[in-house]
């Protein structure tokens, strides 16, 4: 029990993930069982169809990410089921089959409320309570966006504050100031598409595939960066963003020339939103005499945007936090992370806790309500 | 004692119990609509508070399985799968049709020949249904069981395990009321065949379950009951000679119901590995659906959405 491991389980999209880390911040499981392949035919994520693998893939991804860790949580139960079947009454005694000493038990199970899409984030939120009433352990729902900003915290010990985050992912965009770890306030976000939603868009438009980022990536590596000269959307007005100018650009300069090459595109589409994003989070810095930057989503972990951040923190003479590509997209470690951290400084979720698909990043000011709403008296 | 835990969502009502072979220990029922994971988990705590069971003393969770609202479906089975799997116990699925029907096959007279329709409304102007030919407690009477088909017994614990057999009605499928419709009236005219219903009071059994409701003499008994909470969307459709609709009560798939069949079920040998337990939708999800009908203009299919 004083190894204090969280059970973490991530459910929001179209990945169906588990993982277990400790308060020390060690990962010591992460199992991530990702339906690319299912909804690659639609060309985006279909909910229903989610929803029923998340449902599918949930207990044997559990599985999975408990065994890696060395936890057994079932088998004292296991015997107990056993029993069950095999006589009728099995007396009370005989069900209390102690765990075998030295044990590595749960202590608590968090899971992803929102935002997300609400089928699917509704499998791993009842599961995740199921789990924490057989367990007699505490619950906690989770919020996907302070996931994705905790991922990095748990490849990099840190650190001084405040770090300003850059948020990019297929459903998100936004700049944040982290005052420490539950303490955000929103710097700037986009007014239109998120950024991986754009990268999405104009995969599908250029029939490279589906998911966008990893096939744009890949064409582009064949480009020229240069051959158009996409527009850099608001690039010195203010810190908010807009990706859907950029997207008709692409459009209209294909519609122009139908025989530019792919790659060409792709390179150049590329290079204009990694623009954008490495000056207006450098900007945000600077603004906030930040003490670092920190990728975070499944945007960050676009080759040439990680290589962009280097060379211009290592410029700027700013630490550059930046999550492996896996702790980039989505993943339950980084579920089980902030998990940890809201169980000591806001406490356990109530077990009537609803999934919330339209779920914002707590900022500053909603932390305390949410603080006193879950602790009764 | 065998405890078991049932967890039953399927529909916009929700129902957690604990039932072991003496019967219901502590249910709950919530019937406000689609917020099911809301109410679930809570109720689980809630008819353990009012057992005074723990969890730890739970031999197997049963979960309604469907078929039904597909997303207030999941919250039941996989907060229940949660539970299984933790507690480490196996489960056992049952269909949310065959409650529905076995649920009605409580209320009957002893001795009644009767077809259960269960229909769950499945939204978007559709219902899920299956048929079921059912007697009332069994009879010593060798012709009314045998024109009955594999009848269902009710009652006592011992009983629902017949009840649980396959029986002669038909599997479940989905469609429209007015499909449906037709299907009632092919049960109607089939009902017509076998020998007229039982009146009650004329030659009942003495040793038929006495806690069963008994009825006034010469009322006439349907040849067809319907029940669900699609029968009772849908009566204006279903509405027809010789068709009883159930009453509110009969609407939802009966949790302490499941919880008892649970109970023969664990008791005979045949739970299942949590894992092994999926939903029943009957019918494909949407995007699929979409996708066949566009499979024409395959070349054209990025564009939507």
């Amino acid at each position: 029990m004083t190894e204090h491991l969280v059970l973490g389980i991530e459910t929001s999209c179209d990945e169906t993930a588990a993982a277990v880390v400790d308060a020390a911040g060690v990962v010591r499981s992460s199992v991530v069982s990702s339906q690319v392949d299912l909804h690659a035919a639609y060309g985006g994520v279909v909910p229903e169809l989610a929803s029923r693998a998340h449902l599918e893939l949930l207990t044997p991804v559990v599985t999975s990410a408990l065994r890696r860790a060395g936890i057994d949580m079932t088998a004292a139960g296991a015997s107990r089921a056993e029993m069950a079947v095999a006589s009728a009454s099995p007396s009370p005694s005989s069900l209390q089959a102690p765990a075998p000493p030295g044990a590595l038990r749960v202590d608590a199970v968090a899971a992803t409320a929102g935002p997300g899409l609400v089928g699917a984030l509704l499998v791993g939120v009842s599961q995740a309570k199921g789990l924490a009433l057989a367990w007699d352990v505490p619950f906690v729902g989770v919020n996907h966006l302070e996931g994705h900003c905790f991922a990095a915290l748990l490849d990099h010990r840190a650190l001084s504050w405040p770090l300003v985050v850059l948020l990019v992912s297929g459903g998100h965009s936004m700049i944040l100031a982290m005052d420490g770890p539950g303490r955000y306030r929103l710097l700037g976000q986009t007014l239109d598409d998120a950024a991986g939603e754009a990268f999405d868009k104009v995969a599908r438009f250029l029939g490279l595939g589906y998911p966008g980022g990893p096939a744009i990536e890949r064409a582009a590596t064949r480009g020229d960066p240069c051959a158009f000269a996409f527009p850099r959307a608001m690039a010195d007005a203010g810190l908010d963003l807009s990706f859907s100018g950029l997207k008709t650009a692409v459009v209209n300069a294909v519609r122009r020339q139908p025989d530019a090459a792919d790659a060409d595109v792709a390179a150049s589409f590329q290079q204009a939103v990694v623009d954008v994003l490495v000056r207006k989070t450098l900007r945000a810095a600077e603004a906030e005499a930040a003490a670092g930057v920190c990728l975070a989503g499944g945007v960050a972990a676009n080759g040439p945007l990680r290589q962009a951040f280097a060379t211009a923190c290592a410029e700027a003479d700013l630490p550059l936090f930046l999550p492996s590509r896996a702790m980039c997209t989505d993943n339950a470690a980084m579920v089980a992370a902030a998990g940890i951290w809201q169980l000591e400084h806001v406490g356990p979720s109530p077990f009537d806790l609803p999934a919330d698909p339209s779920a914002g990043l707590p900022l500053a000011g909603d932390r305390t309500m949410a603080a006193a709403a879950a602790r009764p008296g | 004692m065998t405890i078991v835990l049932a967890v039953e969502s399927a529909t916009d009502a929700a129902g957690v119990a604990l039932v072991d072979e003496r019967g219901v220990l502590a249910a709950v029922r919530v019937g406000r609509g689609r917020r099911h994971a809301e109410t679930v988990a809570p109720g689980v705590q809630a008819v353990c508070r009012y057992a005074d069971v723990p969890l730890a003393r739970v031999a197997g969770v049963a979960v309604d399985v469907g078929p039904g609202l597909f997303t207030g479906l999941r919250v039941g089975i996989a907060t229940a799968k949660g539970l299984a799997y933790g507690l480490g116990v196996p489960m056992v699925p049952v269909s949310s049709l065959r409650l529905l029907a076995d649920g009605a096959a409580r209320f009957m007279v002893p001795g009644s020949l009767c077809t259960v329709l269960a229909v769950v409304d499945a939204r978007r102007q559709e219902v899920f249904w299956a048929s079921y030919p059912l007697t009332g407690p069994a009879v010593d009477d060798a012709g009314l069981e045998a024109s009955a088909g594999s009848p269902l017994r009710v009652g006592r614990p011992e009983e629902l395990d017949a009840g649980l057999e396959a029986s002669a009605g038909s599997p479940p499928r989905v469609g429209r009321p007015e499909e449906l419709a037709v299907v009632l009236d092919a049960l109607v005219a089939a009902a017509g065949a076998l020998p007229p219903p039982v009146r009650s009071g004329a030659s009942l059994p003495a040793q038929s379950g006495a806690s069963l409701p008994s009825r006034p003499l010469g009322v006439v008994l349907p040849r067809v009951l319907v029940v669900g909470d699609g029968a009772r969307r849908y009566a204006e459709v279903l509405r027809r000679p010789g068709v009883v609709l159930g009453a509110a009560s009969l609407a939802y798939p009966s949790v302490e119901l499941l919880g008892a069949m649970g109970v023969a079920e664990l008791r005979a040998g045949r739970g299942v590995d949590p894992a092994t337990v999926a939903a029943f939708y009957l019918r494909e999800a949407d995007a699929r659906i979409n996708w066949e009908r566009r499979a024409p203009r395959r070349a054209g299919a990025g564009d939507h959405g």
